[in-house]
């Protein structure tokens, strides 16, 4: 945000605005990116068998999908939720509800090559998300791995810090 | 010897005069008594000889118009009328010839210091009556004539209000209520360009961005709660981990790293 304008942050975040986000509100981001996810799952299954149900309808009974292909299809559906809305707005709706922001090595939104590396190290190695806990610069396994930091930024747009 | 005798012998022996005062004061002591004698002889005749003059130059038996007396009478005109000219003579002499006497005079004595000496000025003022004076004179005729400006410039107004006015006590005195109350408040906004004050605010601002970004992102009170926790949350594991750590102060611990271990925000 520029000198001189009124900022909508209130008084008490604004000085960690900017800063490295902790584990705590990465996790809960993950959190409500997961459900997003589960939601996302749950519309493809609908999906999926109502397309089935439009092919068959008298004989139609609902897909029977096994764990590990649901596990597959989530991730990879993870995966482009990652990847786009990082590429696109440098955050998900997880990071857009707790106020953070994935920046890159020199602080600007990642560009689409290293979303899609960061989303597809998220999605094999989630756990990865824990190092921040141990990491001096409350950098994740992937943000270790590609320069990025998560970061407070409750305004909407990026470079309006 | 006696102390008269001895007085006189004294007197004589200080005050000898010399034989030329001597001979003056002689001289005058026999003219005033010839003087007082010939008064004493004529104050006696004149008793005889003032009725008989009286009748030498009034007879009776002469007419008027040809009495002696008559004739002295004309002839002590004419004697006024060339003494009334003599006088008139003698003093246009005076006139001119006094003017130089005394500018030779004045020219040859310090007036001043003759002045200063033989006259008590302090006598001479303490007798004037100064009140009277005063009343006399035209003060408002006297202030026409100063230069005010000038006075004012030799004056530095500011130190004179700063030490000799009570500012305070005179702004206390002052009801400003009523001040304000006599204000044409409306004139005074009407004279204003609220409009382009309004629009060069609005301007600096950039209240549509405001509002934009005020409903964008901090939305509700509730996410602002759980935001706020969260930053605390991770605050708190940042410090218990650095306590396990034993790797950082603890004042260290109170703010979370940034970018680079810089404190500074992300550019």
């Amino acid at each position: 945000m520029s000198e001189g304008r009124i900022s909508p942050i209130p008084r008490e975040a604004r000085t960690y605005q900017g800063q490295r986000a902790g584990v705590v509100s990465r996790t809960l981001a993950c959190v409500v990116d997961g459900l997003v996810v589960l939601v996302l799952l749950l519309s493809c299954y609908l999906g999926l068998n109502g397309f089935v149900f439009m092919l068959q309808p008298r004989s139609f009974q609902f897909v029977d999908v096994s764990f590990v292909a649901l596990l597959f299809v989530g991730m990879g559906i993870a995966f482009l939720y990652f990847a786009g809305t990082w590429t696109a707005a440098g955050r998900t709706y997880g990071c857009h509800v707790m106020g953070l922001r994935v920046v890159d090595r020199r602080g600007m939104k990642p560009r689409m090559p290293l979303a899609i590396v960061r989303s597809a190290l998220c999605v094999a190695v989630p756990i990865g998300l824990f190092w921040c806990v141990v990491s001096t610069k409350r950098r994740s396994l992937q943000d270790a791995l590609l320069w990025t930091s998560v970061i407070y930024d409750w305004l909407p747009h990026h470079g309006d810090l | 010897m006696s102390d008269t005798t001895v007085t006189k012998i004294v007197h004589a022996q200080v005050i000898e005069p010399e034989p030329k005062v001597q001979a003056l004061d002689l001289a005058i002591a026999v003219t005033a008594g010839a003087l007082a004698a010939t008064t004493v002889v004529v104050h006696g005749l004149s008793r005889v000889t003032v009725p008989l003059v009286g009748l030498l130059v009034r007879p009776p038996v002469v007419a008027p118009g040809y009495r002696p007396a008559d004739w002295l009478e004309r002839v002590a005109r004419r004697g006024r009328q060339q003494r009334q000219g003599l006088e008139h003579d003698v003093s246009g002499a005076l006139d001119r010839v006094l003017p130089l006497v005394l500018a030779e005079v004045l020219a040859r004595i310090d007036l001043t210091d003759l002045v200063r000496r033989h006259v008590d000025l302090d006598a001479v003022v303490a007798q004037v009556d100064i009140d009277a004076i005063a009343t006399r004179l035209d003060l408002d005729a006297v202030v026409a004539r100063l230069d005010m400006d000038a006075v004012l410039d030799r004056l530095d107004l500011n130190q004179v209000v700063t030490e000799r006015v009570d500012l305070d006590g005179v702004v206390a005195g002052v009801d400003l209520d009523a001040v304000a109350a006599r204000l044409d408040v409306e004139a005074i906004v009407a004279r204003l360009d609220l409009a382009g004050i309004a629009e060069d605010v609005l301007a600096a601002i950039d209240l549509p961005e405001i509002i934009r970004e005020a409903t964008g992102s901090v939305t509700s009170a509730s996410v602002r709660g759980v935001r706020m926790r969260s930053i605390s949350g991770d605050d708190a594991v940042g410090r218990v981990v650095d306590r396990f750590r034993l790797r950082r102060a603890a004042g260290a611990a109170q703010d979370p790293p940034t970018i680079d271990g810089a404190e500074s925000p992300v550019p």
